[in-house]
């Protein structure tokens, strides 16, 4: 029942030889191995052929190469030395219950010990502890003494020798008793060692399997003697020495349990390595298939919360360890204590491999119990809790959003430290709610300067939400100015393809006009309406020049060549060219130029466009024997040129009409004029960064020029 | 005199050779660039003039083949009213530039003016005293004002004022600068005396005193004779 829960996007690199590497047997042949060796390896260790295992020392076997250097020969050689030691110094029994091995030192010494002894009962159950404090002029402080207090009053030794009298008298006694059961056990000890020769004199005695000399200097042999005060006549003697054959056979046994013992490490060894390599197969095999080299495959056993399998892992671990202990002394069920260890060894391969499979799915977190329940808690606030307040805040306006976060804010801060877990976030919400609004800002910014980028916020927020809004905005104002520059240009494009084409005829119109002129007409109707052809074939050429002129001017499609220019000169030069005009007219023209000189900057031949259109309205439209004003005069940052005559006709059109194409003083459109001027006028005047502005007042018109001054050189 | 009139407009052709032929001029006549230039080369032709916009070969093309063979004037004659153009034409080898529609007197004056350059004035001396601008000549010698060759009467104070300009070619004189030379007084007051003499003269030497050939206005700074 394998569950697939996880698997790579395969690219399909199934090779024969991949597809084998997972291959179930390979598997199962290294549950085998492992079980086999985790077997072999106990079984070696635990070595019940070998009968002699436990009379050597492990450190001896690995570290010494001969047998006399074991612990084992050192400490059966040293017994027998103070065996032969202790009967050579207590000399013999009677030397002993004459009690001169019991000295008056080892007498008092026992005394003291059995006063000790009593010292220390007395002071547990009897002494009271009387202490005061006295100030210590070294360390300057209040130290503590306390001295033993006996409430009974009588000195303590006194009393010991009064209540343990008995004990005292027997001490001696009782140390010649021990140091005969000691004497007796000692012979006993040499006589009944079958692998020595020995040699022991005391007391006129003799115990021996030799001569003292023969033993004294054998191979492994020791000698002690005791001389009387004189210093030469023996009172005991003892010597020993090992029976050759017996220590040789020990050294070939020793030989033997060495070899055997490093076969086993090296059988362990092999075992480990074998052991450890197949886990690491089996580890890195987990849960891959040949069919799928590269999915994790997982089996039911893998759903299971990882604690729990942690858990067991360590329990089946400490199986294995208590079997395979087991295994060492217990000689009942070893069947069954083998079946045991054998089944917690796969168990706790088994679990292993559970554990990688979700290490490599990287699940092993996410299938603990605590995570699942965390998750769970999780899942429970954000359903139950957060998404109802989340949902009240987005659903809410800015005041409900204000509400909610004053309320948040405020619980919180009635917790104390809370703002340690607080201050981060809303610093961070802050920071956020700052960028969006710099983001909105810079965004109406450029939309301000016909920009018409789109604001990127993210998220759901107000500000995205006011975002989104001047997005719609700007976009529906992007397409709209494109809509209006496309149809202006197509307009302006229109009529000067238009005014061309109506100039060919034309021409020939005006010349066929003129040429009839200059024929022998005789009839006076017929030459009357010769010229009114002519005339107005002129008037149409008039029109088509200024359409033209209006249609250039406004797209801004013009040619604009900054100079500084005198104003002053430039309105003299004016009204000398159109002098002639002047006085034949019937106007009285009052012009005011102040002597200082103005200069601005524009471009002398468009101005002067400007303002011969300006003074034609004036011829056009003034009434007549009327005055007409120019006043030219500068202020701060600009040359101002103002134009001012009296209408013939009653201006009945409003101010911001005027200067639109085709308006003209009179509705009826019965003057002369394109009524084109005033349009030109203008689109050249905000060419050159100037303005003209038309006020009327009754029948005033009043044209202003206004054109910035050019800023003056310095040096 | 024979001038060929190349136009793909039939009717202002043949208008023009009317006027023409009053004026005891010889026609000759083309209806494309490709017409024109072969009758350069069949005919004996002093003055051409050209439209722009033509089928088959525009006027441009057909005046830079002409000019490759012959040095008689082009008077260019088009729809096409804008500076840059006027500035292309006459650039490109053009003698004089006229839009459509014009005034059939003024195009006469034109051909006319041309024709006397290209026959009479071509190889004249310049003399001491003697001042040119293209086709205006003043000579202070004589205190004589001529333009294309015919005489113009001009008043004391015309003539001085033109005097400076054209010994000043290229350079552009203010008004209280002329007023300063030529009445040899300061120039208090900004009146526009200047400024109808200019006028006056223009009508006096210009063909056209509104596109002026040779006086020009700089406006707002002041007046110049051309440099050519």
């Amino acid at each position: 029942m394998d569950t697939k829960l996880k698997t790579d996007d395969g690219t399909e690199r199934t090779e024969g030889r991949k597809l084998k590497r997972y291959n179930i047997i390979f598997k199962a042949a290294a549950f085998i191995l492992i079980a086999a060796s985790a077997f072999y390896a106990i079984k070696t260790l635990i070595a019940p052929e070998n009968p002699f295992a436990n009379q050597f020392y492990l450190n001896d076997l690995f570290s010494e190469t001969h047998y006399e250097e074991t612990r084992q020969y050192y400490w059966m050689f040293d017994g027998l030395v103070r065996n032969i030691d202790t009967v050579v110094n207590y000399g013999s029994e009677q030397n002993i219950l004459a009690g001169n091995t019991v000295s008056q030192e080892d007498i008092n010494l026992e005394i003291q010990m059995l006063y000790d002894n009593y010292l220390e009962r007395i002071h547990r159950t009897e002494v009271d502890h009387t202490s005061y404090y006295f100030y210590d002029y070294e360390t300057e402080y209040y130290m503590e003494y306390s001295e033993p207090y006996y409430s009974s009053g009588r000195p303590p030794w006194e009393r010991f020798q009064a209540e343990q009298k008995d004990e005292i008298a027997n001490i001696k006694a009782v140390a010649v008793q021990r140091h005969l059961t000691d004497f007796r056990a000692a012979v006993s000890a040499i006589e009944n060692n079958k692998n020595i020769k020995y040699y022991i004199y005391t007391d006129g005695e003799i115990l021996s399997t030799g001569d003292f000399n023969e033993i004294a200097g054998g191979k492994y042999a020791y000698a002690c003697t005791s001389y009387a005060n004189d210093q030469k006549t023996v009172v005991s003697q003892g010597a020993f020495a090992f029976d050759e054959k017996y220590i040789e056979s020990q050294s070939s046994e020793f030989e033997a349990v060495k070899i055997y013992v490093t076969d086993c490490i090296i059988k362990c060894a092999v075992c480990a390595a074998v052991f450890l390599l197949a886990l690491a197969y089996l580890v890195f095999a987990a849960g891959k298939k040949s069919k799928d080299p590269h999915g994790i495959h997982h089996v039911f056993i893998d759903k299971i919360y990882s604690e729990a399998i942690a858990a067991l892992l360590v329990l089946s671990g400490f199986a294995v360890f208590y079997t395979g202990y087991a295994l060492f002394d217990e000689w009942f069920y070893r069947k069954f204590t083998y079946a045991l260890y054998g089944l917690s060894v796969l168990l706790a391969v088994s679990l292993l491999l559970v554990i990688a499979r979700q290490v490599k799915s990287r699940a092993l977190l996410k299938n603990t119990a605590v995570f699942i329940l965390l998750r769970g808690i999780c899942r429970f606030l954000s359903r139950f809790i957060f998404k109802p307040v989340k949902k009240l805040y987005e659903a809410g306006s800015p005041m409900v959003k204000t509400f909610v976060i004053i309320a948040v804010l405020g619980l919180l801060t009635a917790v104390p430290f809370a703002f340690v877990i607080t201050l981060p976030p809303a610093l961070i919400f802050a920071y956020r709610q700052i960028m969006k609004y710099a983001a909105v800002k810079n965004g109406v910014k450029s939309i301000k300067s016909g920009v018409y980028e789109k604001i990127e916020v993210k998220g759901s927020g107000e500000f995205a939400l006011l975002a989104a809004d001047i997005n719609d905005i700007s976009a529906g104002l992007g397409t709209e100015v494109e809509r209006r520059l496309k149809s202006e240009r197509l307009k302006t494009e229109l009529i000067v393809n238009v005014s061309h084409d109506i100039k060919t005829p034309l021409t020939s119109i005006i010349t066929y006009a003129d040429l009839l002129k200059n024929e022998d007409v005789e009839n006076e109707a017929a030459r009357k309406y010769i010229n009114v052809i002519s005339s107005k074939a002129g008037r149409l050429k008039t029109l088509t020049d200024d359409l033209f002129d209006a249609a250039k001017a406004s797209s801004g499609n013009i040619a604009v060549n900054f100079e500084d220019v005198d104003i002053n000169a430039l309105v003299t030069q004016g009204l000398g060219e159109l002098d002639d005009k002047i006085k034949a007219s019937s106007l009285d023209f009052k012009v005011s130029i102040p002597n200082k000189k103005l200069t601005a900057r524009a471009d002398g031949r468009l101005l002067w466009r400007v303002f011969e259109n300006l003074l034609s309205n004036v011829f056009k439209y003034s009434l007549t024997g009327s005055r007409v004003y120019i006043n030219v005069f500068g202020d701060e940052r600009s040359v101002n040129i103002e134009v001012k005559n009296i209408s013939a006709q009653e201006l009945n059109i409003p101010e911001d009409e005027i200067t639109e194409r085709f308006k003209r003083g009179d509705s009826s459109r019965h003057s002369e004029g394109s009524g084109l001027g005033l349009d030109i006028a203008k689109s050249l005047m905000l060419c050159q960064n100037g303005e003209l502005t038309i006020k009327i007042d009754g029948d005033l018109f009043k044209a202003a020029l206004k054109i910035p001054k050019s800023t003056p050189k310095v040096g | 005199m024979n001038i060929l009139i190349c136009d793909d407009d039939r009717e202002i052709v043949e208008a023009i050779e009317i006027y023409l032929k009053a004026e005891g001029l010889g026609t000759f006549k083309a209806f494309n660039g490709r017409e024109a230039v072969e009758a350069i080369q069949t005919g004996d032709i002093h003055l051409v003039i050209m439209d722009i916009m033509m089928p088959q070969m525009d006027g441009i093309s057909a005046m830079l083949k002409i000019r490759e063979q012959k040095n008689i004037p082009v008077i260019m004659l088009s729809a096409k009213s804008e500076d840059t153009d006027k500035i292309t034409g006459l650039t490109l080898g053009a003698d004089d530039y006229i839009t459509k529609p014009f005034n059939p007197l003024e195009l006469i004056a034109r051909v006319k003016s041309q024709l006397r350059r290209y026959t009479e004035l071509g190889g004249a001396d310049i003399k001491s005293g003697v001042y040119k601008s293209g086709g205006l000549t003043v000579d202070d010698r004589q205190k004589t004002v001529a333009v294309d060759g015919e005489d113009i009467k001009l008043t004391p104070v015309q003539y001085k004022i033109l005097l400076l300009l054209i010994q000043n070619k290229g350079r552009v004189f203010s008004i209280d600068e002329i007023y300063e030379t030529v009445w040899n007084e300061m120039a208090y007051n900004s009146d526009n005396t200047v400024a109808v003499h200019i006028r006056n003269i223009r009508e006096k030497i210009e063909i056209n005193p509104k596109e002026p050939k040779y006086l020009k206005v700089v406006w707002g700074i002041g007046y110049k004779i051309e440099n050519r």
